[in-house]
């Protein structure tokens, strides 16, 4: 498996310069709209659509600047506790079932999320968060068992060539839903998913320029990659 | 004819206002609401909720009933509240270091034992209570009296169960071998020589690690029949238990070393969200202050008047509620008979042992000498009446008693306690500071919290002091909406 993984980082690496900045804004944009409607991005509306404190907010020019946040919500990234639970319960693997995934966060306990508050996510966590994403995705996309179970019913259980299955925007578009309905769950708002689908669609045919469409390790790769960006972003690690 | 003109036109006006503000109450639309849900879910269980519970928590914030939402999500059967919120909200409370990292412990198993089983949660000061995996769990050692008390016996879920070996597992009565980490798990509640829950974690890291609805699999012990189990000698009185403050984990923040004054700065902090500094009181009486606390230090008695004085007053009279415990190298130690015996220069030197009390006895001789666990309030009256202190229904004083129950069930009637966990509630909810106007609003919640939500009672939420209607009745105040 180390060897298949390891091939596809060799693609990835190809994209060193583009996919940086492609997971970074992908994490922005996910958690700029998971803090659409909370704290600080309600500070020009916050007197006309906070029902519990109107009366306290009412007359807009004599707003009592203490009460500004009042009604709003704090923005919060998980922490790893929430983190983990989140991984688990989207991909379906235990913590402790894979010594590597255990192992990475017991290695890595001190550098993912303590705080709930977005204020005091570094950018440390923000990586490991991502790479804590990707050692699920290795065993997502790389273990036939657990990927025969995740991608059930979907076309892309058997690992179809690019040829066959990533040939077209729709056949990526099937792939990126189905990855955001899996990690993302049902709660994510039209406007959100749209743009993920933009970035990710760029992710995705980066991914395949230059490759052997007729090859499924193609086809692993750009699954690995599409659910590193997925998993690993703010949809996943804010709340 | 002019008056009832007029007051149509107010009548009209007042409804029309009504109007106007029902619709701006319920003028939410689907996408928003279901935005609200899909946070309101991950910030109260941590993880993703189903499209069953999403539409369910979408209907009810459309509806105005942001609360019920919540109650919603808590009540999911991913047991996320339990597991990710409650044990990532009490964990950093139950450590010297607040390190929201520690493992699952007594402390924090506790806390969730309590509140998914709808307890009053101010029990969790005083009650004589530890929740431990259930009996389903239960592995029962028999020493052979016969054969140097060596283990012979082992029962899982009532059945003998054959050794293996002592490292590699058991076979039940069908020959299946059970899983060993689950096995592990459960010996530790009654063990070898009986409980081993004071030497060491493992019964609730394998709780945690093996058993993924463990909120459900636990069941509630009283601290005196563990505790009793370990050490026939010196059998923890139930006067001296009290709830979480002395469960294994925070018995080592509060009792290892030191004088066990820690314990006072500890509850403070914890469970009346104050420092230590914010309770000072000069004024208090201090014929409870130790003889170790020097009252001119460096040969300056203001030094003591204006400032030592001020904490050690109220503290040391409460602290002395601890003085048969200590912590001693992973060891939970208690001796009801630590301060009987006379004293000897083993105990002024400041040894390891419930002795401790005696460290540093020479500062100052004419200082209180403790003689036993009693202990006495000096905060009742003075800038400290404010933390609310009110007769608990047992009738037990507020100002004086004996052990650590009687105090720990005058802490939890107080209105700091409760104003501190509707405190808690909310920044772990909203994440951010209340505002001075919803701060007020907490301590109307609060004292709502201390008579129970009859609102809540189809949710088994409306008992007194219940910690999942208290997150219901927060959750409007940032997630939006009105109840």
């Amino acid at each position: 498996m180390k060897a298949r993984i390891s091939q596809s980082i060799l693609v990835l690496k190809n994209l060193t310069a583009f996919l940086p900045l492609m997971l970074l804004s992908i994490f922005l944009v996910s958690c700029q709209a998971n803090v659409s409607g909370v704290l600080g991005s309600h500070s020009s509306d916050q007197n006309s659509n906070n029902g519990d404190n109107g009366d306290n907010n009412s007359g807009g020019d004599t707003q009592d600047p203490n009460e500004a946040n009042a009604g709003l919500i704090g923005p919060g990234a998980k922490d790893y506790r929430g983190l983990e639970a989140t991984l688990t319960a989207v991909t379906g693997i235990p913590r402790t079932k894979y010594s590597a995934i255990k192992d990475y966060i017991d290695q890595n306990e001190s550098s993912l999320p303590m705080s709930k508050y977005l204020s005091a996510l570094s950018s440390t966590q923000i990586l490991a968060t991502f790479n804590l994403a990707t050692k699920y995705c290795e065993f997502i996309v790389d273990r036939s068992d657990e990927r025969e179970r995740f991608f059930k019913g979907s076309s892309f259980e058997n690992l179809p060539p690019p040829n066959q299955s990533l040939s077209n925007d729709t056949q990526k578009l099937k792939l990126i839903d189905f990855y955001l309905g899996q990690f993302w769950g049902p709660g994510v708002l039209a406007t959100q998913k749209q743009q993920a689908e933009t970035d990710m669609m760029a992710l995705l045919n980066q991914t395949l320029e230059g490759q052997d469409l007729n090859s499924s390790n193609t086809t692993k790769t750009v699954l690995y990659a599409a659910c590193s960006g997925i998993l690993g972003s703010g949809g996943t690690a804010l709340d | 004819m002019v008056g009832l003109r007029s007051m149509s036109r107010i009548i009209v006006s007042s409804l029309l206002a009504l109007f106007c503000l029902s619709l701006s109450v319920f003028a939410i639309s689907h996408d928003e609401a279901m935005d609200l849900a899909n946070h309101l879910y991950q910030r109260l269980t941590g993880i993703p909720p189903s499209q069953v519970i999403l539409d369910q928590m979408t209907n009810d914030i459309m509806a105005g009933h942001v609360d019920k939402a919540a109650l919603v999500a808590i009540d999911s059967s991913d047991l996320g509240f339990y597991k990710n919120t409650l044990v990532g909200m009490f964990t950093p409370l139950s450590n010297e270091d607040h390190d929201p990292q520690r493992p699952l412990s007594d402390f924090t198993a506790t806390v969730v034992g309590l509140i998914i089983n709808n307890k009053p949660f101010n029990q969790a000061l005083y009650a004589n209570v530890i929740y431990t995996p259930t009996d389903d769990l239960q592995t029962y050692f028999f020493k052979d009296p016969n054969n140097n008390n060596q283990i012979t016996s082992i029962h899982y879920n009532g059945n003998p169960l054959t050794r293996i070996s002592n490292t590699t597992g058991f076979l039940d009565e069908f020959g299946n071998r059970l899983d060993v980490p689950k096995v592990r798990a459960v010996l530790r509640t009654n063990g070898l020589s009986g409980d081993r829950r004071y030497e060491d974690n493992i019964t609730y890291l394998d709780l945690q690690n093996n058993v993924p609805d463990w909120p459900r699999e636990m069941v509630a012990r009283s601290q005196t029949e563990v505790f009793s189990q370990l050490r026939s000698g010196r059998q923890v009185q139930a006067e001296d238990v009290a709830g979480l403050i002395t469960s294994r984990e925070m018995a080592n923040a509060n009792f290892s070393a030191g004088t066990n004054r820690v314990t006072i700065k500890n509850i403070a902090s914890d469970f009346f969200c104050k420092d230590l500094t914010q309770l000072q009181d000069a004024t208090a009486a201090d014929d409870f202050v130790r003889r170790d606390v020097d009252r001119s230090p460096n040969g300056d008695s203001r030094v003591y008047q204006n400032t030592c004085r001020s904490c050690h007053a109220g503290m040391d009279g409460l602290a002395n509620a601890f003085s048969y415990f200590d912590f001693q190298t992973n060891h939970f130690a208690y001796d009801p008979h630590a301060l009987d015996a006379t004293i000897t220069d083993r105990d002024l030197q400041g040894v390891n042992g419930p002795r401790k009390i005696f460290r540093a006895f020479d500062n100052y001789p004419a200082g209180y000498r403790p003689v036993d666990n009693t202990w006495s309030n000096r905060w009742t009256t003075g800038p400290n009446a404010s933390l609310g202190w009110r007769t608990p229904p047992s009738g037990q004083s507020v100002n004086h008693g004996k052990g650590a129950a009687q105090l720990g069930e005058v802490l939890a009637y107080t209105k700091a306690f409760s104003d501190c966990m509707a405190t808690r509630v909310f920044k772990r909810t909203c994440l951010r500071d209340p505002t001075p106007n919803e701060a007020t609003q907490l301590i109307s919640i609060a004292r709502q919290f201390e008579q129970g939500f009859s609102a809540y009672a189809s949710y088994d939420a409306s008992g007194k002091y219940n910690m999942r209607a208290l997150f219901a009745q927060v959750a409007p105040m940032c997630f939006g909406g009105e109840n």
